[in-house]
């Protein structure tokens, strides 16, 4: 989309995704819309049915004939206590992981650019053009810029590290009015 | 992308509602494994043969028989888990997705060369090349073409016919 008064440019950069900042941004992806959404609190709901199943079986006095469900009910509940909080971010991690290292993609240098409406990002393979409107979750970090979104390829991360101060501002705040909805910052409060 | 080399197939089509039906049940069947099915539904088998058991010859209390009934539905559930619950929920979730994000889903445009594939629409453009592809999963209504892991594009089955798909197939075996 060209340049015009009615959809201006915000900012312009190239850049690539380094592993450690797409690892991360997958987890948290993961953690919002993926396998790993929610796995706080259903680990607390299986933590409460082990505690439930202990003071079931202490109530019953610990009597043979009425441990078999309270047993099975605790054994259950705390392998999938650990499954969601030890295993699920360790398997995220791991698949991130293999994403990166096996997309000849993902990695190649991009020339970004964020107008008022959309961005788009090409290299000499591909060309992405994406509307905010597409875009359901935006988070911003100490380190970059996650944007969620689309139909096929939804993580576009991008480096703060790699921006000059000015594109960062100008970024940031144009993604705070743009995206209001789906805007996050994790490193504090939300302006 | 060379103007002079000629396309062994080309074809556009409009992205329908179904096709994003089709496109996320597919990718949902293809990304579950046989032997974790088979394993859902080997305890959900065993899950209601114990229930069954264990209510007909230990219903002494009304809450061994709710344990028991209990069993029986868990059991019930992890068997049509893969075939009736999954497929329904993703159907539900596609049909939202294509409703909201509708006016932003545009027609696609498929070349296939001998050496690469091109897709053309007007909010992305990506080029192929084979040896870049990662795999190719072939769903029931759907040709998924993976970059990476998880990243894919994705052409319906109706838009390409069996000579072409036979070619698709042969790209990564």
């Amino acid at each position: 989309m060209a340049d015009n008064i009615y959809n201006s440019l915000i900012a312009e950069f190239q850049q690539a995704a380094s592993f450690d900042d797409y690892k991360n941004a997958y987890m948290l992806y993961d953690l919002r819309h993926g396998s790993s959404k929610g796995r706080e609190w259903k680990a607390s709901v299986f933590f409460v049915l082990a505690v439930g199943a202990v003071w079931y079986a202490s109530v019953q006095h610990f009597r043979l004939n009425e441990l078999i469900m309270p047993a099975l009910v605790l054994v259950i509940s705390v392998y999938m206590c650990v499954y969601y909080l030890f295993i699920v971010p360790s398997r995220s991690a791991n698949r991130a992981e293999r994403i990166y290292k096996s997309s000849w993609y993902i990695s190649r240098e991009k020339q970004y650019k964020f107008y008022r409406d959309n961005f788009t990002y090409k290299n000499e393979y591909e060309y992405q053009k994406r509307y905010y409107t597409e875009i359901y979750d935006c988070i911003e970090t100490k380190d970059t810029f996650i944007l969620i979104g689309g139909l096929e390829n939804s993580l576009t991360v991008i480096d703060k590290r790699q921006l000059d101060p000015k594109q960062r501002e100008a970024l940031s705040s144009h993604f705070r009015s743009e995206m209001i909805r789906q805007y996050r910052n994790t490193e504090g409060k939300r302006k | 992308m060379s103007a002079m080399e000629k396309a062994l197939f080309e074809a556009t089509f409009l992205i329908t509602k179904e096709d994003i039906i089709n496109m996320n049940t597919d990718r949902e069947r293809l990304s579950v494994s046989g032997k974790k099915k088979i394993a859902l539904y080997a305890a959900g088998v065993a899950a209601i043969c114990a229930g069954v058991l264990l209510l007909l010859n230990f219903r002494d209390s009304l809450y061994h028989a709710i344990c028991w009934s209990l069993l029986i539905l868990i059991g019930l559930y992890c068997i049509s888990y893969y075939e009736v619950i999954s497929p329904a929920l993703t159907r539900a979730q596609s049909s939202r997705f294509y409703e909201v994000f509708k006016s932003s889903i545009h027609s696609r445009t498929i070349r296939i060369y001998a050496e690469k594939i091109d897709i053309i629409s007007e909010e992305r453009k990506i080029r192929l090349p084979h040896e870049n592809i990662h795999s190719i999963a072939e769903g029931k209504n759907t040709v998924l073409i993976y970059t990476d892991e998880s990243n894919f594009c994705f052409v319906p089955k109706r838009v390409l016919d069996e000579g072409i798909l036979e070619k698709i197939r042969k790209i990564k075996n």
